[in-house]
């Protein structure tokens, strides 16, 4: 199977990707609409969200930090997803050497350099006041993350910059 | 760039069109547009066989250096 180019691996990752963050955007959008108009339940402080057509529930605990925690992670989940999604996009053009590819592997390193570890701390500390420095991991994955996508940004651009230099070989 | 394409020259000399040049040594004319403005990087040895021999002049003829 080809990895690049229209109807290769790239573009099964492509839809899959999208199709993954349109379905945790449609998610978050019902999980914010169900809050806002009391669609759910509470028992012992702890709320129980039916999700419509799967069957299955969304529980946690019935306080705003929590709520506010589940909405970022969300939304750094999707955004990741979505510029995940636009990369491959990019791969599966005929040329891999493109603009597009290089604006979004700088997007992501951006999301996962700046507003992954800004987000961990900001849902660690204010959010959650946790007392203890727990779930390092995830902190530790966001700069492996960004050390990638740094050096395939700069790859992808000195890859342009040949790919640029070589369409105008005459 | 300090090497100038003096394709124009050659061509009114010619009496002979762009395109109709772009036509005879099998390139597009967005190409030959390309090589005539100075904006391309390079130019292939096969090219510049094929406008010598289109145009019957040297390579010296179409590419000269300047000093910038």
């Amino acid at each position: 199977m080809k990895i690049f180019g229209p109807k290769s691996l790239s573009a099964f990752f492509y839809y899959i990707f999208r199709s993954i963050s349109i379905a945790l955007l449609a998610f978050l959008t019902y999980m914010e609409f169900a809050f806002i108009t009391n669609r759910f339940t509470v028992k012992d402080s702890r709320f129980d969200m039916q999700i419509p057509l799967t069957g299955s529930s969304v529980q946690g605990d019935y306080q705003f930090s929590d709520i506010l925690t589940i909405t970022l992670t969300l939304i750094f989940g999707i955004l990741l997803l979505y510029l995940l999604s636009n990369i491959f996009k990019a791969l599966k053009k005929t040329v891999i050497f493109n603009k597009g590819i290089v604006k979004n592997l700088k997007l992501l390193t951006v999301l996962n350099l700046i507003v992954g570890p800004i987000l961990y701390f900001l849902i660690h500390y204010p959010i959650m006041h946790k007392t203890e420095f727990r779930n390092v991991h995830n902190l530790i994955l966001l700069v492996i993350f960004e050390m990638i996508s740094l050096f395939l940004t700069y790859v992808f651009q000195k890859g342009y910059t040949v790919q640029s230099e070589n369409d105008l070989t005459i | 760039m300090s090497i100038v394409v003096n394709l124009n020259t050659v061509l009114a000399d010619r009496n002979l069109k762009s395109k109709e040049l772009a036509e005879m040594i099998g390139i597009t004319e967005a190409n030959l547009s390309i090589l005539k403005s100075g904006k391309a990087k390079a130019i292939r040895f096969s090219t510049l066989e094929a406008i010598c021999k289109a145009l019957d002049c040297q390579p010296a003829d179409i590419l000269s250096y300047e000093i910038e």
